[in-house]
């Protein structure tokens, strides 16, 4: 399964609603998603590691790479940094307000 | 110069500032730790890769198990936890067979699927295979000519019907109208090229048809041309563990984003037939592909009544 650790925390269905009015085909509408996505990996990596005290870092990173889709990988979050994925959870929660007001400039531009 | 049209306009502006807030966030993230981009280089793949990059090093466990024989403590997966006897049953030649097989298949699943969070080892796909094989009447593999979604298990959602050919409306379609109809054309692009040379065989990859992950396939990039036409109109099943409702579909359309939390999408014929089509219209659904060479398979509901397992028969090589 081509899943990341994090991904049940991501459910983004008012972007979905929104972006289809876009009407977008093909390898726009693919575009898009692919850069929904790459931001959501580069704002959750650096929530995790801003948070993460600096010598757990290498430890973390190299189970990361070995297996993102490890749930692990959360369970060893937690005890490291308190309220971790809360911390996650509330940097998705920008991620899609942020996106939501790009879609939402549709109709006025 | 063309005059731009008003989509392709918002969709260029759209593009600039979504595009712009992920280089923000790629740039944020490799001047505060820069040592975790350094980290990434050095292990060859890059950060916005990662979701292609999970999906291959689940695939080279699971395929790699397969034809190395790695032993399954090596390999990223568990096992299913299905009965052991019912799974040696499946596979024996002195099986003996439930009279219910939507209710047996139903019964058994639902132990399953809550417990699906990782893949599973390549002898154990083969053997759910056999399973469902058996149970519906409809060959399936998780693996067929060597392909294999990123996922057989999943979250599936409603679709809308998709456009069959330039000008087609929701007035043309007979059933499940309030579903709606998308504004543009699905990833494979019209049916047919007009109302006159729309066929029954159309009408029907239509009715049934799913959205499965291609996007997230490790090698759609480099393999894209040959992919795309493996995909298209590919014959899977989709089957709701809760009541062993099951139905023969096409792949019609690509997606849904993963950031949806949802990882296939089926239509309205599809969704009513497996009987998530009321509610949150969303459920956890298995799809295989269906090995049917010679196209004698129909699209639509698998009818139990008609099955008999005892009688089904199943590829050595499955």
């Amino acid at each position: 399964m081509s899943k990341l650790f994090y991904d049940h925390l991501v459910k983004f269905e008012q972007i979905e609603i929104e972006l289809k009015k876009y009407e977008l085909e093909g390898s726009d509408k693919e575009e898009m998603e692919r850069l929904i996505d790459e931001q959501v990996h580069y704002r959750v990596m650096t929530c995790v590691l801003t948070h993460l005290p600096r010598h757990h870092h290498t430890e973390f990173l190299e189970k990361f790479a070995e297996k993102p889709y490890d749930e692990k990988l959360l369970l060893f979050l937690k005890e490291k940094v308190e309220d971790i994925e809360e911390k996650i959870i509330e940097e998705i929660k920008d991620i899609e307000a942020l996106l939501l007001e790009d879609l939402g400039g549709k109709h006025g531009n | 110069m063309k005059k731009k049209t008003a989509p392709q306009k918002n969709f260029n502006q759209l593009r600039r500032k979504v595009g712009a807030r992920t280089l923000t966030a790629k740039n944020v993230f490799e001047n505060k730790h820069p040592h975790a981009r350094n980290f990434f280089h050095q292990k060859g793949f890059d950060l916005s890769q990662i979701r292609r990059q999970s999906t291959k090093l689940l695939t080279a466990g699971t395929l790699a198990g397969a034809l190395l024989l790695m032993p399954p403590k090596a390999l990223p997966v568990q096992e299913l936890p299905l009965p052991t006897e019912i799974m040696q049953e499946m596979v024996s030649p002195d099986a003996r067979f439930p009279q219910n097989p939507q209710k047996f298949l139903a019964d058994n699943l639902a132990k399953i699927f809550p417990q699906m969070a990782h893949p599973v080892s390549p002898e154990q796909e083969r053997k759910f295979a056999i399973f469902v094989t058996k149970m519906t009447g409809v060959p399936v593999r998780a693996t067929l000519e060597g392909e294999h979604l990123n996922t057989f298990f999943g979250m599936i959602g409603a679709e809308q019907h998709l456009p069959r050919f330039p000008g087609d409306t929701i007035a043309g379609h007979d059933e499940f109208r309030e579903s709606g109809i998308t504004p543009g054309r699905g990833a494979w692009g019209y049916f047919a090229t007009s109302n006159n040379t729309l066929t029954q065989d159309d009408i029907q990859r239509e009715k049934y048809y799913v959205a499965v992950q291609t996007l997230y396939l490790p090698d759609w990039p480099k393999r894209f041309t040959y992919l795309r036409d493996w995909y298209k109109y590919r014959k899977v099943m989709v089957l709701n563990p809760i009541n062993g409702k099951a139905v023969v579909a096409v792949v019609g359309d690509s997606g849904p984003a993963a950031w949806t939390g949802k990882h296939f999408g089926g239509s309205p014929e599809v969704m009513y037939e497996l009987g998530l089509d009321r509610g949150m219209r969303k459920g956890a659904v298995f799809l295989l592909f269906v090995d049917d060479p010679e196209n004698k398979i129909k699209l639509g509901p698998v009818d139990y009544s008609q099955v008999n397992p005892e009688k089904v028969s199943v590829s050595e090589d499955i």
